[in-house]
């Protein structure tokens, strides 16, 4: 385990699959005028997660069992 | 600058605004664009590159990807080192500023009661994987006969899943304590291993709401647990300070579920 000390907020500690369940799994959806289509939400979504993954294996892993984003 | 498009890190506060930031998403120059009692951290993105379209097209360009994810978050993360902050999920695009102010009049009462929810607390996460060594099969001395080997594996096997059971009721002990000194906690689902790059399996992928008061005590208490021998077996990571992600809006309703 580390022992990051409070208040140390530098993102370079932060893991991409922590980041990526965060920013898409989390935060609040405020939607404007703006807005992406159902699909390309979805393809934004699933893209984040070949950030950290390989493709076939994202595919495989959502084939599994997707997790709600 | 030509054409631009308006892009949204998260609201706080309209009293409560930092005045200096980390470059944005593309490298543009954050800012405040207050809204009544509120404010929204912004900046604005041309439109060529940041538009709707250039999500949908890039939506699998895991290099434009992460450089926006890891932009978006550095600009959350600096806000909620001194201001509590509701992060907005990507994207978070607004036509103009009029249509921004317009969305965030019309959320305003549950933007301000999230707001409140944050207020002077910050998000921790506690993951709980099996480590290796507990992972590994029971061995049974070799048996003489087929009947020998049967028996033998089904002690195998109930001894593996009450190991199982005695593992997941001690990682519900450990949310459950880590819980006592939060304003709130919820458990997300496990990781997928894919994402995730571990062998181990992930038992625990906590979220803890912390008052920024007790974030000490928090890490005392989760390396106590850790250095606990009752939870031999098990391998305990924490992360934090996060801006809360998962303590306001949407998540409410995971965590309802979940309870």
């Amino acid at each position: 385990m580390s022992d990051a000390p409070p208040e140390r907020w530098s993102d370079t500690q932060v893991a991409l699959v922590d980041l990526i369940d965060r920013v898409i799994g989390g935060g609040v959806v405020l939607a404007g005028d703006v807005v992406l289509g159902v699909a390309g939400v979805d393809l934004v979504y699933l893209g984040l997660r070949l950030v950290v993954a390989p493709a076939h294996e994202v595919e495989q892993s959502i084939a599994l069992g997707r997790r709600s984003a | 600058m030509d054409e631009t498009i308006v892009h949204a890190y998260g609201i706080i506060s309209a009293d409560d605004a930092p005045n200096q930031f980390p470059p944005g998403i593309a490298d543009t120059t954050v800012s405040i664009f207050g809204v009544d009692r509120l404010a929204a951290v912004v900046s604005l993105l041309p439109v060529e590159g940041f538009g709707a379209a250039d999500w949908e097209r890039n939506a699998t360009n895991v290099v434009w990807l992460e450089r926006v994810a890891r932009q978006h978050h550095a600009v959350l993360q600096h806000v909620a080192a001194t201001t509590a902050v509701v992060p907005l999920r990507l994207p978070s695009l607004y036509g103009n500023l009029k249509s921004l102010a317009d969305t965030l009049r019309s959320a305003a009462e549950p933007l301000e009661r999230d707001l409140r929810r944050i207020e002077g607390k910050v998000e921790w996460s506690v993951k709980v994987y099996r480590s290796a060594e507990a992972q590994s099969p029971a061995v049974s001395a070799p048996s003489s006969s087929g009947r020998d080997y049967l028996l033998a594996r089904s002690r195998d096997l109930s001894a593996r899943s009450s190991a199982q059971e005695q593992l997941r009721a001690r990682v519900r002990e450990i949310h459950e304590t880590l819980g006592q000194i939060c304003a709130e906690y919820l458990r997300n689902q496990p990781q997928d291993a894919v994402l995730s790059g571990r062998r181990e399996q992930m038992l625990l992928n906590g979220a803890y709401l912390v008052g920024k008061a007790d974030q000490a005590r928090f890490l005392e208490l989760v390396q106590e647990i850790a250095d606990d021998s009752s939870t031999k077996g098990l391998s305990v990571e924490v992360s934090g300070p996060w801006p809360a992600y998962n303590f306001t809006g949407e998540a409410e309703t995971a965590r309802e579920a979940l309870t």
